[in-house]
């Protein structure tokens, strides 16, 4: 008997509708960008050149043009870097470690795009942070824990959030959320 | 408690491990011959004030930053919060000047 085998993401494509919160998986491609002691000086003008578009500032990201590429500034020294598009990963990862030390990170994060109405009542509830619209805006990008679990969380529309988590730990984190929902219901 | 990151504003303390006594970042320098006391002091003498005490806090659920903490014991008041490695040079630089 044939048997074809084919890839998987960590939740196996997630779609679910839960009150006025909608929960979806999504796949960007993930980079984490360290910066080399040398380079300390020339981050923002070796960014904005390769990326042609704003280096945010530590606890938040920019997009480019199409809004397909994400720049995430975690810390000091450390970016991270999402693709919607798989096409324009070569192209700028190429240029990039040039000078930066690049790790390819896409298969140990799970990412749940949440949004709707109810989406911010649904994450205060587990989520420790400040998510008011006065302190955590659009494109805030930071990261936290969510029950035990440590989690990158960026705003990207007034009721939509990225979450991204360890791929390891995807349906833990997602029964954290799906329940926060449900509760809110 | 929350603690106030320097450049990430309010954060809860889940998200930090609390290191230890801000002093430990000086650890004495090994050389021949080796000064076993200064080692003994270094592991195990701790000054545990009730009042103000400068703490080596670790962001692990953050940004992984490093930070020195002076608080307030007794009432949990957070006094300041600075990264460990500003901390260090300011405590070199104040050494070296004495």
């Amino acid at each position: 008997m044939d048997k074809k085998i084919s890839p998987t993401t960590p939740l196996s494509g997630l779609h679910s509708v839960i009150g006025n919160v909608t929960l979806k998986e999504v796949n960007p491609e993930i980079f984490c960008i360290s910066i080399p002691k040398k380079m300390d000086k020339k981050v923002t003008s070796e960014f904005k050149r390769i990326l042609k578009f704003d280096v945010p500032i530590i606890g938040q990201s920019s997009l480019n043009k199409n809004s397909t590429i994400r720049l995430i500034k975690n810390s000091l020294d450390q970016f991270f870097i999402l693709f919607e598009r798989n096409s324009e990963v070569a192209g700028v990862i190429k240029s990039l470690e040039k000078d930066f030390y690049i790790t390819e990170q896409s298969d140990a994060w799970v990412g749940i795009e949440i949004f709707g109405k109810s989406s911010h009542n649904c994450l205060e509830r587990i989520c420790p942070l400040d998510l008011s619209a006065e302190s955590f805006g659009v494109n805030t990008a930071v990261r936290t824990l969510m029950e035990h679990l440590n989690v990158l969380i960026i705003k990207t529309a007034e009721d939509s959030f990225l979450l991204l988590s360890a791929s390891s730990s995807a349906n833990s984190f997602l029964s954290a959320v799906e329940t926060s929902a449900q509760n809110i219901v | 408690m929350i603690i106030p990151h320097p450049y990430l504003g309010p954060r809860d303390a889940c998200e930090f491990v609390y290191k230890g006594d801000a002093e430990l970042v000086f650890r004495p320098e090994r050389v021949e011959p080796v000064d076993y006391d200064a080692f003994h002091d270094y592991l195990y003498l701790r000054q545990n004030p009730a009042g103000i005490h400068k703490e080596l806090w670790y962001h692990e659920y953050g940004d992984r930053s490093w930070l020195v903490v002076t608080r307030n014991t007794q009432t949990h008041e957070i006094l300041k919060v600075e990264f460990a490695s500003n901390y260090i040079s300011k405590q070199k630089n104040r050494k070296s000047n004495v």
